[in-house]
């Protein structure tokens, strides 16, 4: 079976930036989020939520270029502010189209 | 009733109590807490009902009885931010992004004070108006909006010069997702909250339908009630212990601001609804509407708006300090400054 490089990126965040970041990865393409709540801790200091620990972590499944840009804007955008990691890893997908809005096929 | 008896009365409530059982659960390290969707369920319940209740109200109260006091709240809503701020600033020495994301909480309002004073007034005898809910979504909204445009204003004036280390500068062609949240989201996310569609909606369905439509869902919604509210309390109790310990970085100061300002705000809650005219029970309960800090609508619409603004100050303010000080005291004194105002 012919696999496809892509990437998929995890935000961990404040709840209150789902909204923003689901459609900031759509402006860059991507298709679709899976988005969980959680509850953790990390180095912050700054509880953000009512409920202290609440958080939301979201994958985004994205092509390799779109993907760095994503990560940049994010750090761009959250960094200074918000309670948020994001990383990214290399997956292999089956069916590439299904990922990104303009297809764009990678090898 | 003496005010000992009725501080008695107030501090033994299952209300409170059950408020305090959290806390305690807490801080014994207890694992218990309500699962967030029964949570989230009840305070669906709590505000529907409320809304429901207050809509049937309306649908029989004549437009002269409520106008006065839907003016007077949406004047304590204006006044109120700007007092916590000016307060927030010279007295609380805090800075002009943190005082304005304060003033967005106490300009707020807080529904579960609100509710707890309506039980208390009318433990005692002395029911206030039916449509107190309408009040409570006439203030809710403008004491954001005001904090946040002080914050916004504060924002362009001071800070735009050192605005670059904190908004990281954007490339042109880059989406600003900041764009996509002002203002059109921050009026969306004001308007469409969980708290405000419950009450306005519970409202209208209430006042269409009146009396008569509300009597076969009144069983589930008026018994179940106060229970309901004990369970509900019973979280925030555990909710409020779990941030005791940041009452070390919120510092002296703003604690004492945090049982100032209601205070100040619920004698000008008690003033004001004396003025138009409502009773002993209502402008108490005016006043407890008034002198409540909001931890539920106003944190996401603040974090948003004035992301730089530390959440450990107003979450703390507002749910460890003021919200346990209304419930507790503040409910029974604001009664007392209506029995002395009305004589």
């Amino acid at each position: 079976m012919k696999l496809t490089n892509v990437k998929i990126v995890t935000v961990v965040c404040e709840p209150i930036l789902r909204t923003s970041i689901v459609k900031l990865s759509q402006n860059l393409g991507a298709t679709g989020c899976t988005i969980w709540e959680i509850i953790g801790r990390g180095d912050g200091e700054n509880e953000s939520e009512q409920i202290p620990g609440a958080k939301i972590k979201m994958e985004i499944i994205l092509n390799k270029e779109v993907a760095h840009d994503f990560l940049q804007q994010i750090a761009e955008n959250y960094f200074n502010n918000y309670s948020i990691i994001v990383y990214m890893s290399d997956i292999q997908v089956v069916r590439p189209t299904k990922f990104s809005a303009p297809t764009t096929t990678l090898e | 009733m003496t005010s000992i008896e009725m501080l008695k009365l107030n501090l033994l409530s299952p209300i409170v109590l059950a408020f305090l059982l959290g806390a305690i659960a807490k801080l014994v390290k207890s694992e218990l807490s309500l699962p967030k969707e029964l949570y989230d369920s009840l305070s669906i319940y709590l505000l529907l009902a409320l809304g429901l209740k207050g809509g049937v109200e309306l649908s029989h109260s004549s437009f002269d009885v409520i106008a006065f006091p839907v003016v007077a709240s949406v004047a304590l809503g204006i006044i109120t931010p700007i007092s916590a701020y000016f307060l927030m600033r010279k007295i609380g020495k805090m800075s002009g992004i943190d005082a304005a994301a304060l003033a967005a909480h106490y300009g707020s309002v807080s529904a579960v004070t609100f509710i707890a004073a309506n039980q208390f007034v009318s433990n005692i005898g002395f029911d206030a108006e039916g449509f107190m809910p309408a009040l409570v979504t006439f203030m809710e909204s403008p004491g954001i909006l005001v904090g946040l445009a002080i914050g916004a204003i504060y924002k362009s004036k001071r800070l735009l010069p050192n605005s670059e280390s904190i908004i990281a500068p954007l490339k042109k062609d880059l989406i600003r997702p900041q764009n996509l949240n002002l203002p059109k989201n921050l009026f969306h996310e004001i308007f469409t909250s969980r708290s405000m569609l419950l009450m306005v909606g519970g409202l209208i369905i209430g006042f269409l339908g009146g009396a008569k439509a509300y009597e076969p869902v009144k069983p589930f919604f008026d018994t179940g009630f106060k229970g309901a509210l004990v369970l509900f309390m019973l979280e925030m109790g555990i909710v409020a212990a779990s941030r005791v310990a940041s009452l070390k970085k919120v510092g002296f100061a703003l604690t004492s601001l945090a049982l100032a300002l209601p205070i100040l705000h619920g004698f000008l809650g008690v003033l004001f609804g004396t003025l138009v005219h409502l009773s002993v029970g209502g402008a108490a309960v005016l006043g407890a509407i008034t002198g409540s800090a909001s931890y539920i609508a106003a944190p996401p619409a603040v974090r948003m708006t004035l992301p730089e603004a530390n959440p450990t100050y107003y979450l703390t303010a507002s749910l460890v300090v003021t919200f346990p000080f209304n419930l507790a005291f503040g409910i029974p004194l604001f009664f007392k400054m209506a029995r002395l105002l009305h004589g």
